[in-house]
């Protein structure tokens, strides 16, 4: 893995026990991402990117697997200091309901500048009304609460309280997916356009694909907690491999012509996303799969390189080049 | 080819009253939908698609909803002057619908066999036939089975909470072809699925209808749903249709700036910088923009816009949009 990796997960692993047996959440999956990159974790409801995202955050504490941030590991830490905190913001899905509802829009910003930068008061009013100009919103807007906000509006306030402290990472839950397109467009362009400015990592969680075309530098597929296909965005979407990054892709409605030529043909979408809690064996997705050989259903194929900086985790690829384990 | 017009809504406003006023929603809205057509109907949040779906199958609480002016023909009758009992008979023999949260729409302590049943047994009654339990078994076995689900029978003893959400909307569609309607208002269908699930929704929704020649109104705020699996599509924006024609023009040669913008902001499998999106939010319904309702928001506007609201015209082949750029 890089030298100048901010954020390294190698084989995270999250488990829940419920009453009807253990769900593997997250099983074992490893990633890297520089200063300053848009890695987009996507898949499916219930493929465990957001329990992924949840551990880097620490909300939840990994059962196996080590997560190195900026080289030190912070999976083992019951509380995480001060200052990670800091360096590690989140933005949620649902903005109705991430922003407390009795504080006003200066309240919400003022918070973390007050936790973590010791500022005037006055210097922290100066910050609040700059982050709110950042992030494009009008200034007399400030004095409002999150219920007088549209839906837009409020995904902005939520960006600018987690930039608010200058982090070094940002985890983007599904940001955009409960708003319009028109407005998601906006909403997708002011990251952009923070992350040129002030150069945080963004670890995008999304369900949709063809967003990450253009926003990420880096995208990893999960499916039933596991990574079956990482590349570079380039890379990715020129020469898709897994059967089921396939069938993801194949699944898009596209909207013009030139991207109908993009789209695999040949895979029928089919089946859903089995129980979280008997999992196939051998390969999680054998039961969808339409390219389905016999060890499919027997041994869990290992994550092999195709090329450089392009990993996939199937039996059809594990006589590849180079095929050693990068698990 | 399809002379007849099954549903068309003439000129239809909705208002709602409210204690700050009255909202002006709907505002002419325009509609044709012909025998075994699908047909799309695509705006942002806010635009009144949903309340349109609404106004046809006739479940708009009125008050506080009130209808001033307008028109709705189904099946060359009237239906909105029509008395409630005889607009109930006519829309359940032929008017369904399936909606976006299959979950709220199956009732959660009856099984799903008892709730297809039902609509099975009650249909059969509208039109004088009485099903035995034996016939509304096999029925419902066989249209969960062409809604492609397995194991039919262990679905009919199942409850709605036990199945996953791509079974639960086939089990809606089932439900809603049960009464060999003529008319499907499928109001967002696939918003709560996968995309991979969406695509298997869709394509049945896309079959199954024309099979039983049946048409649907496709009602989504994607843009692309609408473009694989619509024959033509209305835009709405604010509550008037902006523009309409077949599906692939519209998505060729759109006209309408709010349709351009709409398409501009939706990402592409293209790499190239993200668009900026359409400036300002869908108005404000108590007091709406006056003229054309997205003048404020749109980046050709004219004097004109302002006062007055553009009328559909033409631009040849079946392509009508709403807006003074086009207007001759």
């Amino acid at each position: 893995m890089s030298k100048n990796a901010i954020l390294t997960v190698s084989g995270l692993k999250k488990t829940f026990a419920t009453p009807q047996g253990v769900v593997r959440a997250v099983d074992g999956i490893s990633f890297s991402m520089g200063a300053g990159a848009t890695f987009a974790l996507v898949g499916e409801s219930g493929s465990g990117k957001s329990t992924a995202a949840y551990t880097v955050a620490g909300a939840y504490r990994p059962d196996e697997g080590d997560i190195l941030f900026r080289g030190q590991s912070i999976a083992a830490l019951r509380v995480r200091p001060h200052l990670l905190k800091k360096e590690i913001r989140m933005v949620f899905q649902d903005p109705g309901s991430s922003l407390n509802p009795r504080r006003s829009v200066r309240q919400i910003l003022d918070l973390p500048i007050k936790l973590h930068d010791d500022l005037s008061r006055t210097k922290r009013a100066e910050r609040v009304t700059e982050l709110i100009r950042l992030v494009e919103l009008a200034a007399n807007l400030a004095s409002r609460y999150p219920h007088g906000l549209s839906g837009g509006q409020k995904q902005r306030v939520a960006i600018a309280r987690a930039l608010a402290t200058n982090p070094s990472l940002v985890i983007l839950d599904e940001p955009t997916s409960s708003l319009d397109v028109s407005v998601q467009a906006k909403i997708v362009k002011l990251l952009q356009e923070l992350q040129e400015k002030f150069r945080p990592a963004y670890l995008f969680i999304t369900h949709d694909i063809v967003l990450m075309r253009n926003v990420a530098s880096e995208v990893g597929v999960m499916y039933m907690g596991k990574l079956c296909e990482k590349a570079s965005t380039k890379d990715f979407f020129e020469n898709t491999i897994h059967p089921y990054t396939r069938m993801l892709m194949s699944s898009i409605p596209v909207i013009s012509e030139v991207e109908e030529l993009l789209i695999p043909k040949q895979l029928v979408p089919k089946g859903e996303i089995p129980s979280p809690i008997d999992v196939p064996p051998g390969c999680s997705f054998h039961s969808r799969c339409p390219m389905r050989m016999d060890i499919c259903t027997q041994v869990d194929p290992v994550m092999v390189e195709i090329e450089e900086n392009h990993v996939t985790r199937c039996h059809l690829y594990q006589g590849a080049k180079g095929a050693s384990s990068s698990e | 080819m399809r002379a007849m017009s099954l549903l068309e809504i003439r000129d239809l406003y909705v208002h709602f009253k409210t204690f700050d006023g009255e909202l002006k929603v709907l505002d002419g809205v325009n509609i044709t939908i012909f025998e075994g057509e699908q047909v799309g109907l695509v705006g942002e949040s806010g635009c009144g698609k949903t309340l349109t779906g609404k106004t046809i199958l006739g479940i708009l609480p009125m008050p506080p909803g009130n209808i001033p002016k307008g028109e709705i023909h189904f099946l060359g009758t009237q239906i909105l002057k029509m008395p409630p009992r005889e607009r109930r008979r006519l829309s359940s023999q032929g008017l369904s619908a399936i909606f976006q949260d299959p979950l709220a729409a199956l009732n959660p302590v009856y099984k799903i066999g008892q709730q297809l049943g039902d609509v099975l047994k009650y249909s059969a009654k509208a039109k004088g036939k009485n099903l035995a339990r034996k016939e509304i078994r096999a029925q419902s076995i066989a249209l969960l089975r062409a809604t492609g689900l397995p194991d039919p029978e262990r679905i009919l003893n199942s409850y709605p909470v036990q199945l996953s959400g791509g079974m639960r909307q086939r089990v809606c569609i089932s439900e809603a072809l049960s009464t060999g309607a003529k008319l499907l208002v499928a109001d967002e269908p696939t918003t709560n699925l996968d995309v991979t699930i969406q695509y298997q929704i869709l394509k049945l929704l896309n079959q199954l209808p024309e099979e039983r020649g049946a048409s649907i109104l496709l009602i989504s705020h994607s843009l692309g749903v609408v473009r694989n699996f619509t024959e033509r599509v209305y835009i709405m924006y604010a509550g008037s249709i902006v523009e309409t024609a077949k599906t692939s023009v519209v998505f060729s040669d759109p006209l309408h700036p709010y349709t351009k913008g709409l398409l501009s902001s939706v990402p592409q499998l293209i790499p190239k910088a993200m668009s900026e999106g359409i400036k300002g939010d869908v108005p404000n319904y108590l007091e709406p923009p006056k003229g054309c309702r997205f003048h404020p928001r749109c980046e050709h506007v004219m004097p004109i816009c302002r006062m007055e609201k553009p009328v559909s015209s033409s631009s040849g082949d079946n392509h009508k949009v709403a807006c003074f750029l086009y207007q001759r």
